[in-house]
């Protein structure tokens, strides 16, 4: 009955499958013992802190650019005074988690994919399962967890950030009140329904971008060429997933949660 | 004659549709240096695979020692695994840990010991293939035949009694391949270690090995002591091993 399927559906069924046990693979990983657990910090650090720069740098520039922006339409308002409550409900609720993963993936979800190809390519994988090392606990699980914790963290950081930009942008160069700014962003954010909805967000991100990172990585082609497209569809495929997932997120929020 | 440490019987080996090995029969002496020989592409390496029991045979039985690996549970596989060292053509060094972590990782992994006895065997490791003093270096600092040194001391990291090497001396200038032939012949003996190693060398392969299996086309043109080898009359085995590497191996110069 299943030969009876056409081809493309057996690739689909096959693919699918293929990838549930990877994922079921990396989770296998689970630490259980100390070394385990100090390769997953060593992977908070790699794909985390290492990210920061580019997160503060990032946050703090689409901050200012959203406060002017914001300005400009609100002031045909005469609404300039809700200039925090905007920045507030664009960012933390879609342009924090959004712009975060992206920014992520090109950053570390490209160097986990490239790192875990050189390591096929170069039979360091098979190296440690003839030292009876498990790549799952050793290189998988720690890669996963780093994503899965830096990435909510690194949203929080670039949303705080967006708003310090946006408050120099609105004290320093629109003149605005800087009282009302920080009253509207105070009146307006709430815990559940913005800061909240964009964590989950990005946990849901962290785990697409570290998933496909390292799929990609971990079945590369062994070759240069191989490491390279592999590393480009890491890019590729992640960056549809998350605004695909946003948008399916951001449905299911809007139609139960708020 | 000594006693058979690992023998592989009746095994299929094949990839895909196309079969490398059938029932193909191969016995590795206790504690001896054997060397698997052949041209590129004959499945050298696939066989030194089966042999660690890193990959399986279609068919066939593989037995190490008096157990039979196919038997044997995913814990006690896990155990026999420990005990197969292997150095991977590559090297396959791990690039981010410097050659002390190399080298440690493994015993880290599996045995929980204070530093300091794992400093010490470690260093004990480094001091057999010459490399104390690299060992805080990374592995794109070393030379050549320093990483191959390096990957030496990491395959016998937990003293196992069995050594695998895929193509120890490939890439390497005469000078180095010499020095790891040394230092293979001197773990060998130091660890009264079953040695199978997978090269293209000839006159190296005739001066250390103390069995030689010669394989072609997926089946083994001749096997045995490098002078019984020498003695062949085979056309392919002659044509292999070269005539001039025969004479000097009998004028004893290899």
């Amino acid at each position: 009955m299943i030969e009876a399927l056409p081809d493309p559906i057996l690739k689909i069924c096959q693919k699918t499958g293929h990838i549930a046990l990877f994922i079921w693979k990396i989770l296998s990983g689970f630490p259980r013992k100390w070394l385990h657990l100090y390769e997953c910090i060593l992977q908070i650090f790699y794909s985390g802190v290492l990210t920061l720069v580019i997160i503060l740098l990032s946050g703090l520039f689409i901050g200012g650019v959203l406060a002017l922006q914001g300005a400009y339409i609100l002031q045909m308002f005469a609404a300039e005074n809700e200039l925090g409550q905007l920045i507030t409900l664009t960012v933390f609720r879609e342009l924090g988690p959004v712009i975060t993963a992206l920014l992520f993936t090109g950053r570390a979800g490209s160097s986990i994919s490239s790192e875990m190809g050189v390591m096929q390519l170069t039979e360091q994988i098979d190296a440690l399962k003839a030292m009876c090392i498990k790549p799952s606990q050793y290189l998988l699980f720690p890669r996963f967890i780093g994503t899965l914790i830096s990435l909510p963290l690194l949203t929080m950081i670039f949303n705080a950030f967006s708003v310090i930009g946006s408050h120099f942008t609105a004290f320093y160069w629109l003149k605005l009140d800087l009282g009302l700014f920080w009253i509207s962003i105070k009146n307006s954010a709430q815990f559940n329904q913005d800061i909240l909805t964009g964590l989950i967000k990005s946990c849901v991100f962290a785990i697409l971008i570290s998933i496909v990172a390292l799929y990609q990585g971990y079945f590369t082609i062994k070759s240069a060429e191989g490491i390279a497209h592999s590393t480009t569809k890491t890019v590729v495929y992640s960056s549809v997933f998350i605004l695909l997932s946003d948008l399916i997120l951001t449905a299911i929020m809007m139609r139960f949660w708020q | 004659m000594s006693n058979t440490a690992i023998s592989l019987e009746n095994a299929r080996i094949q990839y895909d549709d196309r079969i490398i090995f059938d029932r193909i029969n191969i016995k590795i002496p206790e504690k001896k240096i054997t060397v698997i020989m052949g041209p590129s592409g004959t499945g050298k390496s696939s066989i030194l695979r089966v042999l660690s029991n890193q990959s399986k045979t279609q068919s066939g039985e593989l037995q190490i020692g008096s157990i039979n690996v196919q038997n044997l549970s995913p814990t006690e596989q896990q155990e026999m695994q420990l005990k197969m060292g292997f150095l991977f053509q590559s090297s396959a060094l791990l690039l981010n840990l410097t050659v002390y972590e190399n080298i440690a990782l493994p015993i880290r992994y599996h045995f929980q010991l204070p530093e300091h006895v794992i400093e010490e065997m470690v260093n004990m490791k480094l001091h057999a293939v010459n490399l104390l003093d690299a060992k805080n270096l990374y592995p794109n600092q070393l030379s050549g035949g320093m990483i191959r040194r390096a990957a030496l001391a990491r395959s016998i990291a937990l003293d196992p009694p069995f050594i695998f090497c895929d193509e120890p001396f490939s890439g390497q200038d005469p000078i180095n391949a010499h020095q790891i032939a040394d230092l293979i012949k001197k773990l060998n003996q130091q660890l009264f270690a079953t040695t199978v190693i997978v090269s293209h060398e000839v006159q190296l392969s005739l001066s250390y090995a103390d069995k030689i299996i010669l394989i072609n086309q997926g089946k083994i043109v001749t096997e045995g002591h490098p002078k019984e080898i020498c003695k062949n009359p085979c056309p392919y085995t002659k044509k292999f091993f070269g005539p001039e590497n025969i004479k000097l191996f009998h004028q004893g110069k290899t």
